[in-house]
This record gives structure tokens, C-alpha cells and sequence, in this order.
């Protein structure tokens, strides 16, 4: 529950600073952002699919509202990202870093082409999406490492209650 | 009894002589004094300094926090000094443009990377409604698009789905500024063969209701597709005279209620 709670808290922390610092972090629509990253390590280490689902949908409607973009689009969007690595990691081994930096460049494409072919602006898929895709993955190789130490905790509080 | 007698002989001497004696031993005595003096100051100093090692450094310590106070205090009037030329400049338009007018600040920008929306902190409490002109700087920055009780929403004239119809102030050429995505817009739907050249200002023409006529929207940068390409229209690039990624305040342009 612990789990659920701080990527549910921690992907809400990510978007009002990345709502708030504005063009601060970014290169003509490459951004940081922790979004993507947040979602594989979710995707790979939560065991109740379910549950993360709902979590990812919350998370989803609440970035809905956040940007300008039509509600449905960051539910839709975000949902089927987490069940799509849900179903990737349930077929192949994601034991290395490099597997997962894979994986984050790969879901990150994915979701850029799906979010930004729904709001119209196709044609930036690439180059930009690429790069964010990239930028994703070298995020997540600062991130994981992080989330990972964070994961005995998490998993000790609850074993407590 | 000799040195008896040279003091008598000293004393008896009128005032020029001893001068000139005077003179003679004091020249090389002072040039040694001085020398001396050197060393003697500096140890003097390095041993006050020990003894007072402890108030030195407490007032080394209290001349930092002074020196960190007032490097804050001036970055403080230098932020304020800024920020008085930008309100400075909304007052120009404010003055310049007939209507009512709300001072807001811009809190924060959509999470999606390539979409033009930024957040003010002015909502439906302070009479803000859906696609009021929004204002900075040098001209129009957007307009509102969707209103909450504290906040608003506004579409910047860069992004996609924004479309204003505008016309070229030196020619009166007409058209409609479309958002480019990129920071940049483009006077779309200008016959080939207008009259529209770089550096040309671009205004609202006012077919809009939203937005009134005469409002600056940006000026003419590049020119593509009339040198004999096909197609009807000019491709005119338009750079909005606002940098619109260093929004802070912004002036809403608040219509009479409408119920």
C-alpha cells in the first residue's frame, strides 16, 4: 500500500514542479520530466497489477487536469503504458541496467508518438520524441538506483502494519 | 668635561647652525626609523592579531553574514528594479488600449512539452472569463480558455490551435495567424503576390470578438512560397514581439459580465 501511495504521491509531486518550473528543464519540447521513468520502475516492481493500474489512472486523470489537453488523453495514454510494460516484463528478463534503460527509451517513444499524435502535433514525433525518449532514459538511470534503495523501506513499513 | 663642553657649545649655538646639525642626523636616523618601523609594525600587528584571534574571527564571521544580507538586499532591489520596468511596460498598454484590465502572474505552464498554455493566478473571482485577451510586453500573448475560481488557463498565440485573425499594418493585408508549435506563428491564407515584406507589424484585425482591432500580435520574419511555387497563398513566418517563454505578468483584458 506504502508502494502505491508514494508513486501515486511522487508522480503528483512531478507534475506541479514540472507545471511550475516551466521552460526551466527544457530544450525546445524535450523536457525532464520523471513521468515515464516513474511508471517502468512502477510497472516492474509493483506485484498487484491491479491496484497499480488504478494508481496509474488516478495519476493520469489528475495530469489531465493539470495540462490542456483533453481529458482522457493522459488516462488513456498512461494506462496503456503501464499495461504495456506490465506485459513486456512479464515476457523477458529485466535483470541488467541496460535492459531497463532499453525499456524506458522504448516506452517513452511509444507514449510521446501515442501523446503527441492525439494533440495534433504528429510531425514532431521525430525528432523530439525521440530525444525526450533518450532524455527518459538517461533519467532513469539517476532514478532507478534511487527508487530501488526506497523499495525495503517501503516494503518494511508494511510488513509492519 | 668634553661632553660637558659640547653641550655648552650645542646650547650657545644660534638657531641656523643647530638646524643644519640637526638636519644632518636626522635624515640618516629617520631613513633608519623608518625602515625599522616596517617590521616592528607588522609584528606588533601579527601579535595584536593573535591576541585577538578570537574577536577577529567572530567579526570575520559577523562581516560574512553582513556581506551575505547585503548581497541579498541587492539582489532583492535589482528583482524589484526588474520587475518595475515590466509593470512599467503593462502600464504602457494598459494606457494605450481602451478597456479594463487585471494584473496577473503567470504560476505555471502545461506538464506537456510542446503544447503553448500557461497558468495565471486570476479566475472567475476576479471577473476573468473564457477568451479574454490576454496582454505583455510588446503585445498579445493569448487568450483565455478556461477559467476556474482563482485560476485561469490561457492558450498562448504559439500553440497549434490558436487562430487569429489579423492583418499586416503597413499593408492591411489580411490573414490569420495560426500557432507553429516552435515558439513561432505564421500569417496563413495571404494571396500570393501581397504586399507583405520582413519586419512588417502584424496586428489583430478585429473580425474576432474576442479580440479588439489594432492589438500587436508580432512582426513578419521570413517570407516563403512567392517566387513562383505553386499554391495560392505566401507561407509568412511571425515572430510574437512577446517572449513568450519568459512570461511573469500578464495583463488579463476583462470584458463587461455576461450572464
Amino acid at each position: 500500500m506504502k508502494l502505491h501511495l508514494f508513486v501515486l504521491f511522487f508522480l503528483l509531486l512531478n507534475s506541479v514542479t514540472v507545471s511550475a518550473w516551466g521552460h526551466l528543464l527544457e530544450v525546445n519540447s524535450v523536457k525532464i520530466n520523471l513521468l515515464i521513468p516513474t511508471i517502468v520502475w512502477y510497472a516492474i516492481t509493483s506485484r498487484d497489477g491491479a491496484q497499480g493500474l488504478l494508481v496509474i489512472a488516478i495519476t493520469g486523470f489528475l495530469y489531465d487536469l493539470v495540462s490542456s489537453n483533453n481529458i482522457g488523453t493522459y488516462i488513456l495514454a498512461m494506462s496503456a503504458t503501464y499495461l504495456l510494460i506490465r506485459y513486456v516484463v512479464a515476457h523477458a528478463s529485466m535483470e541488467f541496467w541496460w535492459q531497463r534503460l532499453l525499456l524506458v527509451v522504448m516506452i517513452s517513444f511509444i507514449f510521446q508518438a501515442a501523446l503527441r499524435t492525439a494533440t495534433g502535433y504528429i510531425e514532431t514525433v521525430w525528432p523530439w520524441g525521440a530525444l525526450q525518449a533518450v532524455a527518459d532514459g538517461l533519467v532513469s538511470l539517476g532514478l532507478f538506483p534511487i527508487f530501488h534503495g526506497l523499495v525495503p523501506l517501503l516494503e518494511q513499513r508494511d510488513a509492519n502494519e | 668635561m668634553v661632553l660637558l663642553g659640547l653641550i655648552v657649545l650645542f646650547a650657545r649655538m644660534n638657531d641656523g647652525v643647530r638646524e643644519i646639525i640637526t638636519g644632518v642626523v636626522m635624515e640618516p636616523v629617520g631613513f633608519l626609523m623608518e625602515r625599522m618601523s616596517g617590521p616592528s609594525n607588522y609584528i606588533h600587528a601579527f601579535l595584536y592579531d593573535l591576541s585577538h584571534f578570537n574577536g577577529l574571527r567572530s567579526e570575520n564571521k559577523r562581516l560574512r553574514l553582513e556581506v551575505a544580507e547585503l548581497r541579498r538586499e541587492l539582489n532583492r532591489y535589482r528583482e524589484e528594479a526588474l520587475e518595475n520596468a515590466r509593470l512599467k511596460a503593462l502600464l504602457r498598454i494598459k494606457n494605450s488600449v481602451p478597456g479594463d484590465f487585471l494584473l496577473a502572474r503567470v504560476v505555471g505552464y502545461d506538464p506537456t512539452a510542446w503544447r503553448s498554455f500557461v497558468t495565471v493566478n486570476r479566475g472567475m473571482k476576479d471577473g476573468v472569463q473564457m477568451d479574454d485577451v490576454v496582454l505583455a510586453g510588446g503585445g498579445v500573448v493569448g487568450r483565455v480558455l478556461m477559467t476556474t475560481i482563482h485560476y485561469s488557463r490561457v492558450m498562448l498565440l504559439t500553440d497549434r490551435n490558436s487562430h487569429i485573425p489579423a492583418l499586416v499594418q503597413r499593408s492591411r493585408v489580411r490573414g490569420i495567424l495560426v500557432g507553429g508549435g516552435d515558439g513561432i506563428c505564421s500569417l496563413e491564407y495571404v494571396a500570393k503576390g501581397a504586399d507583405v515584406v520582413v519586419g512588417d507589424r502584424v496586428i489583430t484585425s478585429g473580425l474576432d470578438e474576442s479580440f479588439p482591432k489594432g492589438l500587436l500580435l508580432g512582426k513578419v520574419v521570413e517570407i516563403l512560397g512567392d517566387d513562383g511555387e505553386e499554391g495560392l497563398f505566401q507561407r509568412i513566418k511571425v515572430r510574437p514581439l512577446v517572449d513568450l517563454k519568459r512570461l511573469e505578468e500578464v495583463l488579463v483584458m476583462v470584458r463587461p459580465h455576461t450572464k
